[in-house]
């Protein structure tokens, strides 16, 4: 047995969550997908397989996990886990750490007093596409270049198995479509183990061994994937698991209001430097409309333009309403919180609002009175989620602009997100969502522009959705 | 005893620190000599000049470490010597020196103390040395008085800063 | 690799930095002064660094202020309406200006010769900088981007929620520093735990150092300027 892990129990300092008996065994080659909601364990499962959990967070754990014999509970075993394991997490931007991609390959090469290290920093460079940006600066990578970065200095050093934290939940679809190349030609493909966590089981189903399903800590089940069947896919979705494609059941909306937004050929862009040209878009009153694209193709510029942070290159936006009052909702909610207390930040909304906003809130988030002590940046992902849309909901904005609401969200969240942005919408506000999530347009869109080529256009609901589901595969 | 062996995590955080007081020094230069020049450096130094040591009570409180005062002050002012400024080389004289007097702040709390207090006093404690670096350098346009009165502008917004720089590290703290 | 190491450079402008510190009689620092600022004033505006002359000019204003306020006595020199301008404030802003002229020469040929990432890594070989500061150093340099992103988007949300952009009062750094730092840990976090798992216990030092006839120079540069300088002081 290549893995051969039994953990009874793991638990972060400080917190009540408790993982319990997780059992694993892989042999070499064989790959399995753990998968389950937010706050399933799984991110836990794999700091504590890998011993980081007791040994580097002061958490605790009781069990073993060998890997290739060798105990990483133990101090001494997890002074190894660089020779046995190779790690790409969730984030590019929250794992790489030197400023180029040649001293980031080399790194874990340097550490372990690899001899080659040119040599191999070289060849996987080249082996993932990034020949010619040895020396460039990561800021300048695109998001694909980012991932494929992480995912070669996860396999340089040739570890028989790779783990992997949610891979595609900061990617676009043609990003994830790359990272199922990568995975079958170099970790599958040659014989590497692998254990992948990931919420959104159908990017990795025809890829794996076996599929474990965590809820509250403990594994609910597990099959070979031989044995996973229509009724077993059911109950994944039916315990927050994403296996399955959007379905379009929207009607198409018949009152659509008055256009309060427009832009006649706009051209939009950082420093003079045209990102996209020639838009001409527009919103009507209590409208959702999507914009969807690639990551990097101008989306959140757009939103940015709109929202007045940046000067339009060219071209027009105009508001056909008297005070527009526009408010941009960044794709990460930690931006948005300024005081150190949730009740600070709810005072805040109530001198804009009043009391009659206040009361909704409370009444539609009670569990908001256990918390206004806490500092917003210590609620939980979903919670701060919510907070971002309620303080830009207090602002009264008449358009409301979002930055992919919904990525990197588990079925459960992202459900509860298009409730609170729906809520939005009843409010008879507009909103404008830059995404590349196929779900928002089944759920949420009433019109889609896409991009492409530096161009944007309207597409029919059925199209963006094809568009971006074909996307990945 | 705390755990005094320091991991990656805690050397990332130092970076965070110390780029938080780079991206700092680099903002407030230009607004400092413009403040100094427009309306005295008395002025300029009351509300600025704190922002300057808050890499000490930053590190100190968020890594609360032996040693991670002096870092995440020291590596601030490295970043800035790296970025291009004006006073490169100077600020690694200041930072070293900064940041030694707030690792004394908490050396002198034995390091069980990282509240907002201790952040007050290792916001404070720079101020000692400091008008006497600028001494050597200034001395000549600075009287004997006024040096003083700059070690006390420059002491009280230290504290207010420590303390800012200790309730943000406190708050945020995993 | 550059024919004098960026570590050399790094060692020169500390000695310029320690003269002009430390070195108490003016007229011995004219020698460094002069010939370190002309050349840093060439190299940085061939490198397009035009904030340097302009900082360095807001500084010797400054100066000249404080001199004007706080020690304007001796013959008067000029006379502009009902402002006086004594020698002592011109001799003062005069003496002062050759120490900054040290210091920003110094920094100016510093940071044109050098570039950051190669800088590190000299360090960590030719002086034998620690494996953990040399990580945070190079994690700093990858965070610079990252988190001028982040304090853009935190000025541009402040606006939007209508709270200065200007960090005034308190409550401004709180508001700014907050969601900066929060943003900064998190990816921390993540990014040493990575670092972890990948051997960071395992790394050695790179302490290897190896100085050219070039290196040599500079250093033996600085050394001349010392002495010159503290036989000036001596003879005075």
């Amino acid at each position: 047995m290549l893995v051969d892990a039994k953990i009874t129990r793991a638990q972060h300092r400080g917190s009540r969550f408790v993982l319990r008996d997780v059992f694993l065994n892989l042999g070499e080659g064989e790959s399995v997908l753990v998968v389950g909601s937010s706050g399933c364990g799984k991110t836990t499962l794999l700091l504590a397989m890998t011993g980081v959990l007791n040994n580097l967070l002061e958490g605790e754990v009781e069990g073993y996990s060998r890997i290739g014999g060798v105990n990483l509970l133990e101090p001494e075993g997890f002074r190894e886990v660089a020779r046995l394991v190779g790690v790409v997490l969730q984030d590019p931007d929250k794992q790489i750490a030197m400023p180029t991609p040649y001293d980031e390959v080399s790194f874990v090469l340097e550490n372990l007093g690899f001899n080659d290290i040119e040599e191999r920093t070289n060849r996987i460079l080249g082996t993932f596409g990034l020949t010619g940006k040895e020396f460039v600066s990561i800021e300048k990578l695109s998001g694909g270049e980012k991932r494929r970065l992480t995912i070669a200095s996860a396999i340089v050093h040739d570890p028989p198995i790779i783990l992997f934290d949610e891979p595609t939940a900061s990617i676009d679809p043609w990003g994830v479509r790359e990272v199922r190349k990568y995975f079958r030609e170099h970790v599958s493909g040659l014989g590497k183990a692998s254990i992948v966590v990931e919420h959104k089981a159908k990017y990795f189903l025809d890829l794996v061994d076996e599929v474990i399903l965590l809820e509250d800590g403990v594994i609910r089940a597990r099959r070979r994937i031989s044995e996973v069947d229509e009724a077993f896919l059911e109950y994944l979705e039916e315990h927050g698991v994403d296996v399955r494609s959007p379905i379009l059941i929207r009607e198409p909306r018949k009152d659509a209001g008055r256009t309060i937004l427009e832009t006649r050929g706009l051209t939009i862009g950082y420093n003079g430097q045209p990102v996209i040209s020639g838009i001409d878009f527009e919103v009507h009153e209590r409208e959702v409309v999507v914009v969807i694209g690639a990551n990097g193709s101008g989306k959140t510029t757009f939103l940015k333009t709109i929202a007045g942070a940046l000067k339009p290159v060219a071209g027009e936006i105009v508001f056909h309403e008297e005070n527009p009052r526009v408010f941009y909702v960044p794709q990460n909610p930690d931006y948005m919180f300024i005081h150190t207390r949730v009740k600070r930040e709810l005072d805040d909304l109530y001198k804009r609002s009043g009391r009659i906003f206040i009361e909704k809130i409370f009444s539609e988030a009670p569990w908001l009175k256990g918390l206004l002590d806490m500092s917003p940046h210590r609620l939980s992902h979903g919670q701060r989620r919510w907070l971002a849309l309620t303080i830009a909901r207090g602002y009264n904005p008449s358009i409301v602009l979002l930055d992919e609401p919904t990525t990197g969200l588990d079925l459960k969240l992202y459900r509860h997100v298009v409730e609170w942005i729906r809520k939005i919408v009843k409010e008879k506000r507009s909103i404008i969502i830059a995404s590349h999530d196929p779900r928002v347009i089944a759920d949420l869109a009433d019109r889609v522009y896409l991009v492409e080529n530096n161009r944007m256009r309207e597409v029919s609901l059925e199209y963006g959705l094809k568009w971006l589901e074909e996307g990945f595969k | 005893m705390p755990a005094r062996r320091y991991t990656a995590i805690d050397f990332a955080i130092l970076a965070v620190v110390a780029v938080v007081v780079g991206l700092i020094f680099f903002f407030i230069e230009i607004p400092y000599e413009v403040t100094k020049a427009a309306a005295g450096k008395m002025v300029a130094r009351i509300v600025f000049y704190g922002l300057w040591f808050i890499g000490g009570p930053l590190a100190g409180s968020l890594i609360r470490k032996p040693g991670a005062a002096f870092l995440g002050e020291f590596l601030g002012a490295l970043v800035e010597g790296i970025l291009p400024t004006i006073y490169a080389s100077s600020v690694l004289v200041y930072g070293a020196a900064q940041g030694i007097m707030s690792e004394i702040a908490y050396a002198i709390l034995g390091y069980r103390k990282w509240g907002i207090g201790a952040g007050v006093l290792a916001g404070a404690l720079p101020a000692l040395v400091v008008p006497f670096l600028d001494y050597l350098l200034w001395g000549a346009t600075i009287t004997d008085v006024m040096l003083w009165v700059y070690m006390l502008g420059a002491m009280i917004s230290g504290a207010i800063y420590g303390a800012i720089a200790a309730l943000i590290g406190n708050t945020l703290r995993r | 690799m550059p024919r004098v190491s960026p570590a050399t450079w790094f060692i020169y402008s500390l000695i310029m930095t320690a003269l002009a510190f430390t070195i108490r009689s003016e007229i011995a620092l004219i020698l460094p002064a002069i010939p370190n600022f002309i050349l840093g004033l060439i190299l940085s505006l061939r490198k397009k660094y035009y904030l340097f002359p302009i900082a360095f000019l807001l500084a010797v204003w400054a100066l000249f202020l404080n001199a004007v306020l706080f020690v304007n006595y001796g013959e008067p020199v000029v006379v502009v309406g009902p402002l006086v301008i004594r020698s002592n404030a011109l001799w003062a802003t005069l003496i002062v200006t050759v120490r900054i002229m040290t210091i920003t020469g110094a920094a100016m040929i510093f940071v044109s010769m050098i570039n950051p990432r190669e800088l590190i890594i000299s360090l960590e070989r030719q002086l034998g900088l620690p494996k953990g500061l040399a990580f945070a150093l190079s994690l700093a340099l990858r965070l610079i981007p990252l988190m001028t992103y982040d304090y853009h988007e935190i000025l541009f949300i402040r606006r939007q929620r209508g709270y200065r952009t200007k960090l005034i009062i308190p409550t401004d750094v709180i508001g700014v520093l907050l969601p900066l730092v929060a943003v900064g840990i998190d990816r921390a976090y993540w990014i040493g735990i990575a670092a972890e798992l990948r051997g960071f216990q395992l790394r050695k030092r790179r302490f290897n150092p190896k100085y050219t006839l070039w290196d040599l120079l500079v250093i033996a540069a600085a050394i001349a300027q010392t002495i010159v300088s503290l036989a000036i002081v001596f003879l005075h």
